[in-house]
């Protein structure tokens, strides 16, 4: 692969790898470092891949796996930072057509990981549910099970949201609470 | 398929309608075509996901990322140059490995003149057939071979011209006239230049030395002039590819 190449695949691929870094990592320094991370591994080992078609695959999970291998690392040696105070709550969307990047991503951080991955995979909009699977290396049946109570729980995490940000108490909505109890 | 079940599909269906013609949506969608309020629910969910969607894919990108991933990647391209020499000697050792297997295991059938004469010329070492002519010089036996109207190489390998020649025989393969001069190596091993017309041979050689193991010879054959010639040893590869490595030079 030329350097050519390779900035291509760069220009191609690094803003989305970004966002699925920073949905897991819930840090913008981890996610930057996982981001570079992949691709220096690509730069390793990934020109060896024999199917060019099958990159933007290759560095997702990549990436998943570099960050699940981060984690269990974090586990074995808790990283403390003062960096990681809790922030300020972000401006919360009041409806649909207000959800934002910051509303999104906060939804999202309240999710446990392995709802989470699946999750964000599927709003990047870059992979079908098969592909998913085969990124999270989890059975298609889970990776649909997972993206259906993700999005309850995301739905949940939203309008808590936004009762947070406008003081009162407001009743889940009814299909939420029908989703529920799927 | 009830509504349960398609909710439960149509949870992966991606809101730009990326997954539209995937299959396993094709019932879900069905169903939501003929039930209104399968339907309502899932207009609502892709407004929903479409800007959880958008919100995502808004998320700004640190400005310096795409710099430090370049950069980052020269600096383990460099880190990773002191090892190429290395990987280089070795694909070129595989190489020469494979060239020189190629080289010596060519297994191409050698034509019946060079097999007779391969086959004969231990009976002129062991002394069960006589050479036609004796004579150290090689010159003077190519002149007797010329004389003779037998095949004789006027041009030769170089090394062969200071070698001790034992002599040279003519001998008669499917009609074909094909000469034989015998030389002692400095070690005392013994070279053979097997030399005949090149007409109507089966198998056409090249003109540079094409090296073919023949069970306990080492050969060398090449046309040059009209000629084919074939030098044959049963020394080492080695010492026959010595002798071809000095230019040739005309002979008389």
């Amino acid at each position: 692969m030329t350097r050519l190449d390779f900035e291509q695949l760069v220009d191609a691929h690094y803003a989305a790898l970004y966002r699925f870094a920073l949905s897991l990592a819930k840090n913008e320094m981890d996610a930057a470092d996982l981001t570079q991370q992949t691709f220096y591994i690509w730069a390793e080992k990934g020109r060896d891949l024999r199917d060019p078609g099958k990159a933007k695959s290759w560095l997702f999970t990549t990436l998943y796996r570099e960050f699940l291998g981060g984690r269990r690392h974090e586990m074995r040696f808790p990283k403390v930072s003062l960096d990681d105070a809790p922030e300020e709550p972000a401006e919360v969307p009041l409806a649909a057509d207000r959800i934002d990047a910051a509303a999104a991503l906060e939804a999202l951080s309240k999710l446990e990981e392995n709802f989470r991955a699946p999750l964000t995979l599927f709003y990047l909009r870059q992979f079908s549910y098969t592909e998913i699977a085969e990124i999270l290396n989890v059975p298609i049946g889970t990776v649909m099970s997972r993206l259906s109570r993700g999005k309850t729980q995301l739905r949940q995490a939203l309008w808590g949201q936004q009762n947070e940000a406008e003081g009162r108490i407001v009743e889940l909505p009814v299909s939420l609470r029908n989703q529920e109890r799927m | 398929m009830n509504n349960q079940e398609a909710k439960f599909i149509l949870s992966a269906y991606r809101p730009g309608g990326e997954d539209a013609c995937t299959t396993h949506f094709a019932a879900a969608l069905e169903q939501v075509s003929r039930d209104p309020v399968l339907a309502a629910w899932f207009s609502n969910q892709r407004a929903l996901d479409m800007a959880t969607s958008d919100a995502l894919c808004s998320i700004s990108v640190p400005r310096d990322l795409r710099t430090n991933i370049l950069a980052g990647a020269k600096i383990s391209r460099r880190r990773l140059w002191p090892l190429r020499p290395v990987f280089i000697a070795m694909a070129a050792t595989l190489m020469l490995l494979a060239g020189v297997a190629g080289f010596w295991m060519h297994q191409s059938a050698l034509d019946p003149w060079q097999k007779d004469a391969l086959a004969f010329i231990p009976n002129l070492a062991n002394g069960q057939s006589r050479f036609d002519h004796e004579g150290t010089d090689v010159r003077a036996l190519q002149q007797w071979l010329q004389a003779q109207h037998a095949p004789a190489a006027n041009v030769m390998p170089a090394a062969l011209e200071v070698l001790p020649a034992l002599g040279c025989k003519t001998i008669s393969s499917e009609g074909k006239l094909v000469s034989i001069t015998c030389f002692r190596m400095s070690g005392g091993k013994l070279v053979h230049l097997i030399v005949t017309d090149a007409s109507g041979l089966k198998h056409t050689l090249p003109q540079q030395p094409r090296f073919v193991r023949q069970n306990e010879w080492m050969t060398a054959s090449w046309t040059q002039n009209g000629h084919a010639l074939m030098l044959a040893t049963k020394a080492s590869g080695r010492e026959l590819r010595d002798l071809l490595t000095t230019s040739t030079h005309a002979g008389t």
